[in-house]
């Protein structure tokens, strides 16, 4: 079968519970179009993670739970870039990373990409799915998507960089390395055919309309909620009742405090406004529909 | 100095102490290997394979540390190691052990698994697996509940004179996460740290290993089961079997670059005539090990029989 994606690797990036692994599940159903929908614990787009352990073992001959963070970081552009040689048919890799660049100018994710698509998300609905997800409260959710640069432990992968929210947005939307689509996870919501359109013309696949809504039938939130009742899912954590709680957008009106509100968006709204989200402050005639 | 060792089969002998491993006392034969400090070049002169970290050749194998750090491996029976600064030669020791081990035995045609292993009813039982999948906390978990130790992170498996696949003595200690240790009350067997700011210590077995090598019972290669679901013990078709033997080769990338694939072959067919293979599929939740231990001891039984 020919891969429906042109080769090379594509980077599938976004701050944590922005909508990547929908994404991902929308792209496996459009690549793999066997008329069923796919088994989200078995997908066809299943290249692992940017700071996947076992990639990085694997280029490096290293056991990298012995290295420590910035000696992993000066080995990783060599992994990606082995990475991106690899014949790999539709290419598509999750990366949690913020853009960053090494002091020697090299960019930690190598200069093998070919395309990047950032899927990014309400920073007050991130809140609230972080929050859920971390089995946390919204302020320990707040607190972050305020973080510092730290490594963060990510569980059994590499550390990685993702840095405050805002700081992960800028660093992929103002990168120059590596071509660019960005998709508003509310806009996923509301014209899931639409913004698939878009970035099967960004990664130059183009796609019969029949076959992009089947994909998008197959990867509805009931359909996936549907299957984790049944048999469970992966990316679940110990104790959080569902993965795929609620695929809604506005979730922060109701869940969030008037005060936890403000602390996000007096620590993100610059980057808010620049990806035309408003404002709870902002008059309701100066806003612009999200 | 000199200072012998006993490692995957292998009677080493060594310049500088080595960690996490006990010394023995003293052999008759002359040593399967050598590490000493020396220099080493920043690359080999005619490498068949090259990255940034490392250069394979025809019996070469030579590293390049991110400190600057390089250690290069010789016809299965010399290991060199030039740390950047004398001070940094502890730093770099963890990996004299295993990617510089792994390289020697790659060099003498033994077969290295990315494995923890216990020996129960005179066999080695074998469990294969990425890292952080849980190999050594599980390997840990069976001695505590009194199995002999076998090894962890390496098990090099050689053919015995009759063909049948047996994994040699290995003098090194377990290197667990602190939360097993804790978890494991194993506490009173820490020892140092496996490399600083690593979080891993070295670990002292609270069974003794077998000096000698011993037949395999089993191979187990480790999976995540999904949250909630019960353990699995899921017998491996040859096929499945020997794409997880090469999957869970240690360095999976030098066993395919070092061996030849005629080699490998043969050697895996040989391992599978005689060892069952099963997927184990259990919760990762570390209060739930002592059902994957009872699990396990159950299975002994029924194959033995």
């Amino acid at each position: 079968m020919t891969p429906l994606l042109p080769p090379g690797l594509v980077w599938l990036a976004s701050f944590p519970k922005s909508g990547n692994t929908w994404m991902r599940i929308l792209l496996a159903n459009l690549v793999d179009d066997n008329g069923q929908a796919q088994n989200i614990n078995a997908l066809a787009i299943r290249n692992g993670i940017a700071n996947s352990r076992a990639l990085f073992d694997f280029h490096t001959l290293l056991d990298s739970s012995l290295l420590r963070p910035h000696e992993i970081d000066l080995l990783r552009p060599t992994v990606h870039d082995l990475v991106a040689e690899q014949p790999i048919a539709n290419h598509v890799v999750k990366c949690h990373d913020c853009w960053r660049e090494l002091d020697d100018g090299r960019p930690v994710l190598g200069y093998g990409a070919r395309a990047a698509i950032y899927v990014v998300r309400d920073p007050r609905d991130v809140a609230v799915s972080l929050a859920h997800h971390m089995g946390g409260t919204p302020d320990d959710a707040i607190a972050v998507m305020s973080g510092a640069d730290d490594p963060v432990q990510a569980d059994r992968q590499l550390p990685y960089r993702q840095g405050s929210w805002s700081r992960h947005v800028t660093s992929w939307l103002d990168q120059t390395r590596v071509p660019l689509l960005c998709l508003r996870y509310e806009d996923l919501l509301h014209d899931t055919v639409g913004c698939l359109v878009r970035t099967l013309h960004f990664l130059g696949a183009p796609c019969p309309p029949e076959r992009i809504e089947r994909a998008v039938h197959h990867a509805s939130f009931a359909e996936l909620r549907r299957q984790e009742e049944a048999q469970g899912f992966r990316e679940r954590r110990p104790g959080q009742p569902f993965f795929f709680r609620r695929g809604q957008a506005g979730d922060w009106r109701t869940s969030l405090s008037p005060e936890q509100v403000r602390a996000i968006e007096t620590a993100h709204g610059a980057t808010m406004r620049r990806l035309g989200y408003p404002l709870s402050t902002e008059p309701l005639a100066h806003r612009s529909p999200a | 100095m000199t200072l012998l060792y006993r490692i995957a089969g292998l009677l080493v002998q060594s310049s500088v102490p080595l960690p996490g491993v006990a010394a023995v006392a003293s052999s008759a034969q002359p040593p399967d290997a050598v590490i000493e400090c020396a220099p080493v070049p920043s690359g080999l002169a005619d490498p068949t394979h090259r990255t940034a970290a490392w250069d394979i050749g025809p019996q070469q194998f030579l590293l390049r540390l991110p400190d600057g750090s390089r250690l290069q491996a010789s016809n299965g029976c010399r290991l060199l190691i030039q740390p950047v600064a004398d001070e940094q030669l502890a730093d770099i020791l963890p990996f004299v052990l295993g990617t510089g081990i792994a390289a020697l035995l790659y060099q003498r045609g033994v077969v290295v698994l990315h494995a923890s292993s216990v020996v129960a009813h005179g066999k080695a039982w074998l469990f294969c697996g990425h890292s952080g999948i849980g190999k050594s906390t599980l390997a840990a978990a069976l001695c505590r509940a009194g199995h002999a130790f076998g090894g962890d992170d390496i098990a090099a498996i050689r053919l015995d004179a009759q063909g049948v696949p047996c994994m040699a003595s290995d003098g090194r200690q377990l290197k667990l996460l602190d939360n097993s240790i804790d978890t494991l009350d194993m506490g009173d067997l820490r020892r140092q740290e496996v490399r600083a700011g690593c979080g891993k210590h070295y670990v002292e077995p609270p069974t003794e290993s077998s000096a000698e090598p011993l037949p395999l019972g089993a191979i187990y290669f480790l999976e995540d089961g999904l949250p909630g679901a019960p353990l699995q013990l899921t017998p491996l078709g040859l096929i499945d079997a020997a794409q997880s033997l090469l999957n869970d080769s240690y360095r999976p990338r030098m066993a395919l670059l070092m061996t030849g694939g005629a080699e490998r072959m043969a050697l895996t067919t040989a391992i599978l005539r005689h060892v069952p293979a099963f997927a184990l599929s259990r919760p990762r939740d570390l209060q739930r090990l002592d059902a994957t231990v009872g699990a396990l001891q159950q299975h002994w039984l029924e194959l033995d029989r």
